[in-house]
């Protein structure tokens, strides 16, 4: 009799050599806001998956990421509508200094991509800067915890795939 | 310092004690552009997880209205209002909302209930107009998690909608036959 699969393998939950092979090394991540919130924020289901890509992917040089300018705004509000200045202070040192990550400027190229999706596929602006900006720097795989993202990109842009942190997590523990 | 073999260098104990660098730590190296040519140093953290904490948002839902209202911010982010101050979704907002939908400008305009927000009580998720009310009334008790009314009176109502529309189901399908 053939070995079962283990439980979460059974449940349809995705392992950690999973998310591996959905991310193949070398390939350029681009991390969006909503991921960038599971890890930085409270943790939640999803955080061990992002944290897992943040420090062992990208923080040990496996996989370079990129994080537009749009999103580093975005996780600044959260910090700065609090007063929370060491809040603030460690959102902006991950961003400017966590290895292997960049963040990417609103420059030329990445607003004439963005005005490319916008207007052919009738992105939002934020949305279209977002994509925009790892498009221009040869990202890959978009990293997201925002389900629409699959729907959004995948006929629109299908050489970025997504990869939607829900999916990766391990069910009943 | 001399830089050895390999470009290697020895920090100064002085000067890790001042970064508070340990061993094992991760220091980042930058160069930013300009003459004469200087580099910069700084720790960086093993893991930034969880370092903002709930300023998110405390649970998922917030956090996901948390970047929604972020975006929504580049467009009309005025959508109007229910009779009880909630503020409706969003074009924007909704798309998120309702992902498992797919929402479009029209279908937004049509189906009010698109514009309607979520509980944020994972075992409730109802979509509701007047999202004040039903979120005092969950706080009040009146609600249960489920959503569901908890008094006798309305839960036995409820049941005698159900078991009616049941018997309809039921009637219909049998006349079918």
């Amino acid at each position: 009799m053939a070995p079962l699969d283990p439980p979460h393998e059974r449940a349809g939950a995705l392992t950690a050599p999973s998310l591996e092979s959905a991310l193949p090394p070398g390939a350029r991540l681009l991390l969006d806001t909503s991921a960038l919130i599971a890890y930085l924020g409270n943790a939640e289901p999803t955080t061990p998956v992002v944290s897992r890509i943040v420090e062992d992917l990208v923080g040990t040089g496996r996989n370079a990421a990129v994080v537009s300018a749009v999103s580093a705004a975005e996780l600044l509000v959260g910090p700065l509508r609090a007063a929370a200045a060491v809040a603030e202070a460690r959102v902006l040192e991950f961003l400017r200094g966590y290895p292997n990550m960049e963040v990417v400027p609103v420059d030329l190229a990445a607003a004439q991509e963005a005005a490319r999706l916008r207007a052919a596929h009738r992105f939002a602006m934020a949305d279209a800067l977002v994509v925009a900006s790892g498009i221009v720097r040869g990202a890959t795989v978009l990293v997201t915890a925002d389900a629409a993202w699959p729907t959004l990109l995948a006929l629109r842009r299908p050489s970025v795939s997504v990869c939607l942190l829900r999916s990766f997590v391990v069910r009943g523990g | 310092m001399r830089v050895r073999d390999r470009n290697q260098i020895t920090l100064p104990a002085r000067v890790a004690a001042r970064l508070g660098a340990k061993v094992g730590d991760t220091l980042v190296v930058t160069v930013p552009d300009g003459t004469p040519p200087r580099a910069e140093l700084r720790p960086v953290l093993r893991s930034y997880a969880g370092v903002a904490g709930d300023l998110y948002g405390a649970t998922p839902e917030e956090r996901m209205a948390y970047v929604a209202e972020e975006r929504a911010s580049w467009g009309d982010a005025d959508a109007g209002a229910a009779a009880d101050g909630t503020p409706y979704l969003t074009f924007e907002q909704s798309k998120r909302v309702y992902w498992q939908t797919e929402v479009t400008p029209e279908r937004y305009a049509r189906e009010p209930k698109l514009r309607w927000q979520k509980c944020d009580l994972p075992g409730c998720r109802r979509s509701i107009a007047k999202m004040r009310e039903h979120r005092a009334a969950h706080a009040s008790g009146l609600l249960d998690e489920r959503g569901d009314r908890t008094d006798a009176a309305q839960v036995a109502r409820t049941r005698s909608r159900v078991a009616k529309w049941r018997r309809s189901i039921r009637h219909t399908s049998e006349r079918a036959r």
